[in-house]
């Protein structure tokens, strides 16, 4: 039986102008429940469960907010990039597809 | 920020007829062009960018929630309405479950903090899962809006 890994990181979200608001908080969760382990992210004193969008939401991240991501379990070394991916995603998994031209 | 300051009373669907999730979208739009929110000009580049909005990624948060939106150059102030699908739309949520109850969203470009704010409040009311499952029963302009108060 595989070991458990716990991967305790520090990350900046960015997702211009919005923060982790509704699209990067969606595609994280859609990404956690497909992988077998835990992840929480924490700002502060809020902690939200990774699996859970409306927890991810409340923690009101805008950009340049520093979270706390905890992944622990089986797939944490392969979860952990992805996930990293989803906060810092620089405007790709923004909010809002921008204005309307 | 209370749901009321910006969902329009007159525009609350009870009973969606729509069976589809891009229906369902167009018609929460046109709802609000009825209650005066929007020109008969801005309505197809309204939905346009809603649904846009959507294929980028549902707005469908779980337990029979979506909030989808847009932003558009020419809506002065945060508008959005609350429709209820009774029997349910397929949304690609990430629980994989049907979609209920959506929340409409349309913001002013170029400002992002009513938009944050009213998206979290939404969020905040929807969270209780006894009160999404009170608006899915609710037959009526009235009760919804008692519930969302």
């Amino acid at each position: 039986m595989p070991a458990t890994l716990r991967i305790v990181k520090s990350v900046v979200v960015a997702n211009p102008p919005m923060g982790l608001h509704l699209r990067p908080a969606t595609a994280f969760a859609k990404l956690v429940r497909g992988l077998k382990c835990n992840v929480t992210l924490s700002h502060g004193e809020k902690r939200a469960d990774g699996r859970s969008a409306f927890d991810l939401l409340g923690l009101l991240a805008p950009p340049g907010t520093e979270l706390l991501l905890e992944i622990e379990g089986e797939d944490a070394e392969r979860a952990v990039e992805p996930l990293c991916e989803i906060l810092t995603g620089e405007g790709e998994l923004s909010d809002t597809p921008g204005p309307l031209s | 920020m209370r749901l009321s300051s910006f969902i329009v009373r007159e525009a609350i669907l009870p009973a969606l007829v729509a069976t589809t999730r891009d229906a369902a979208i167009t018609e929460i739009i046109q709802s609000l062009k009825n209650a005066g929110q929007f020109s008969d000009a801005d309505v197809s580049d309204i939905t346009a960018a809603v649904l846009r909005r959507e294929q980028l990624g549902s707005t469908g948060i779980g337990h029979g929630v979506a909030i989808p939106h847009s932003r558009h150059r020419d809506v002065p102030n945060l508008v959005g309405t609350i429709a209820i699908s009774q029997q349910g739309l397929a949304f690609d949520s990430i629980d994989g479950e049907p979609v209920h109850v959506l929340f409409l969203l349309i913001s002013p470009d170029q400002q992002p903090g009513p938009h944050l704010r009213a998206l979290d409040a939404v969020v905040q009311k929807t969270k209780d899962e006894q009160l999404v499952s009170k608006l899915k029963a609710s037959r009526s302009v009235e009760e919804i809006w008692t519930l969302l108060s």
